[in-house]
């Protein structure tokens, strides 16, 4: 019974941040793949003291290598060494995922919060701009965008970016939908407050919990779209080591030196799967549902 | 000085089933300190008619006819940015529901400086000071730090002061109140009245009263308008119209609320009409006890009987 008392205390007084933490943390899995995601991160942003080779140096005579104790993950098919440039491909291959998702929510949540308030003409065109690049899978999408821009990093985020719009204008646009009619909006349009207001103060503070978990699973998305890109050599030119370009260059020797596909393909894999458990996550720690949980004593 | 004239209003909903004339010629005014009620049951157009006046009927609803003056300048004819402008300053509303009315997810004081940035172009931190007295003047316990309180954590009762803080947060010529205490306790009902009134003689504003509670309003207002289907049936000065009723439904209605201690509870018989398909004639001559015979063919035009005005065959020539 004690005990029983000491929790609910404890909840009091954490607030809401604190709340979210520990309902986070009480999901054992997204709580571990927050803290590889978060060691991936580091060893890619300081790459440059942790990497034991330059990813561009090479050495022919040694190519595909397999991994040794002088090279734990072998050389590649031109004799660089794979370590390196998997610790140097996370750069870009997870700064491309947050760059475009930030590009896309940025866009498409703007684009959904006039759609679904102002509602009427400006929302039917916004809708049938985004069932035009609906129509398209997302990854066609990425190539044709990625066609027109051309080939490098920034036109690869544009291209992955831009082709998540549509999804966030279709989610926050439902969203508002949701939100516009609610008594505090009409409150706020009553007391004459102006129209930008409503949507960033009152409409888009209470659509961001559904928005920020889209994002995080976006984040897996995405690096499976710019590798995909990568893949089929549309992704950032080489000698950059991207993860997507480094398994499409390796590809030919994938009987001979598995070493070269797997290692960057193990990263690509942790890496999504981890903001994908996050999201899960995410989704639990935000969801005001899962207060009754809370008061059971369950978290 | 008449402060708001509505001549000839009609607000109608365009649906798939039909028209719905949710207001349908309705003309009143309001006088400068004057506090006007509106009683009538559900659905019989008094809050679609506070609506129209601030000019928030969204489609499929429309205002169709008439015209609303306030200060001289017609409603109707405003630009959107002109009508936002008034909204708030010199009209501003009281609601029904406080705890849906505040945003969940932003701290009160918040909430009610906006008002004023949104009116006077001051920033938010600056008006702090203005937010603390206006709740100390609504009585607020505990102001400084109720300012920093989110809706979940106040009562009801200091959820609808708040509300009331920000309708009076720039001194309105008008205030239209829909139905304040409905969602309150009994005891905390009558704390809000009287700090409505208390604001009223304060910024000697006029007041557009809209309730379901007729010995409320008998109390509180100078003229009552009891309406019907959407239109007006009976409007007059309050005691007239609550201790003399003419109109055969404003009578039902007071009966209702006077026999409360007796056994039986008098009632109305039948239901509102449908105002899609309202009933030809009198729109209530299906439930009226003294409908005769030209009840169900003409509509009784509005005609003043004894100081007020009465919309009724029985004070008609056809009698």
């Amino acid at each position: 019974m004690e005990v029983r008392i000491k929790r609910r205390e404890k909840t009091r007084d954490e607030g809401i941040l604190g709340r979210w933490w520990r309902i986070f943390k009480a999901n054992r899995v997204a709580y571990i793949s927050l803290y590889i995601l978060i060691g991936i991160t580091i060893v890619s942003l300081f790459a440059d003291y942790i990497a034991p080779y330059s990813p561009y140096e090479f050495d022919i005579r040694r190519a595909r290598e397999p991994p040794s104790l002088e090279h734990p993950f072998g050389l590649d098919e031109i004799g660089r060494d794979l370590l390196s440039r998997v610790i140097y491909g996370g750069r870009y291959s997870i700064g491309i995922a947050y760059a475009a998702v930030f590009l896309g929510a940025s866009i498409g949540v703007v684009l959904g919060l006039i759609s679904g308030y102002y509602g009427g003409l400006t929302d039917d065109i916004i809708q049938r701009f985004t069932d035009a690049m609906l129509s398209l899978p997302t990854i066609l999408l990425a190539i044709a965008l990625v066609t027109v821009l051309g080939v490098g990093v920034t036109s690869l985020i544009v291209a992955v970016g831009l082709s998540t719009v549509p999804i966030y204008i279709r989610l926050t646009r439902g969203l508002v939908l949701q939100v516009r009619n609610m008594d505090y909006v009409l409150a706020a349009k009553i007391l004459g407050k102006r129209d930008l207001y409503i949507i960033f103060r009152h409409i888009l503070p209470n659509i961001a919990s559904p928005i920020i978990v889209q994002s995080t699973y976006y984040l897996g998305l995405t690096i499976l779209i710019a590798s995909g890109l990568g893949f089929l050599g549309l992704g950032v030119p080489p000698p950059t080591p991207e993860w997507g370009a480094m398994i499409g260059r390796g590809r030919e020797f994938l009987i001979s030196s598995p070493h070269i596909v797997a290692f960057p393909g193990i990263f690509i894999l942790i890496t999504a799967l981890c903001f994908n458990l996050i999201g899960d996550g995410l989704r639990d720690a935000l969801d005001p549902k899962m207060a009754k949980y809370i008061r059971r004593g369950r978290i | 000085m008449k402060i708001l004239e509505v001549k000839n209003l009609k607000v109608y909903y365009f649906l798939h089933r039909g028209v719905v004339k949710a207001v349908d010629g309705v003309s009143f005014s309001v006088e400068e300190g004057e506090i006007l009620g509106i009683a009538g049951e559900s659905g019989s157009g008094k809050s679609t008619l506070a609506h129209s006046i601030l000019r928030l009927i969204k489609p499929p609803g429309e205002i169709v006819d008439g015209e609303i003056i306030f200060q001289g300048r017609d409603l109707t004819k405003l630009s959107e940015e002109e009508m936002r402008e008034i909204r708030g300053k010199d009209i501003s509303m009281v609601f029904q529901d406080p705890n849906t009315y505040l945003n969940p997810i932003m701290k009160v004081g918040l909430q009610v400086a906006e008002v004023y940035e949104a009116h006077q172009n001051t920033k938010i931190e600056t008006v702090l000071d203005k937010v603390i007295s206006l709740f100390k003047k609504v009585k607020i316990t505990d102001p400084e730090k109720r300012v920093y309180s989110y809706p979940h954590e106040l009562s009801g009762g200091m959820k609808q002061r708040a509300l009331i803080s920000m309708a009076v947060a720039l001194k309105p010529k008008l205030i239209i109140l829909d139905e304040p205490t409905s969602a309150l306790d009994v005891t905390i009902q009558l704390e809000i009245v009287n700090l409505l009134k208390e604001m009223k003689e304060d910024l000697n504003a006029s007041m557009i009263f809209i309730s379901h509670d007729l010995e409320l309003l008998s109390e509180i207002t100078d003229k009552l308008m009891i309406m019907y289907a959407g239109k007006i049936v009976e409007y007059g000065y309050t005691k007239d119209v609550f201790n003399n009723p003419k109109h055969p439904y404003t009578e039902a209605l007071i009966n209702s609320i006077k026999y409360i201690r007796k056994d039986t509870l008098p009632t109305i018989e039948g239901e509102p009409p449908s105002l899609i398909n309202p009933p030809p004639g009198c729109r209530f001559h299906p439930r009226c006890p003294m409908r005769f015979e030209p009840c169900n063919r003409i509509e009784p035009t509005l005609q003043e009987v004894d100081g007020r005005i009465v919309s009724c065959h029985l004070y008609g020539e056809e009698r």
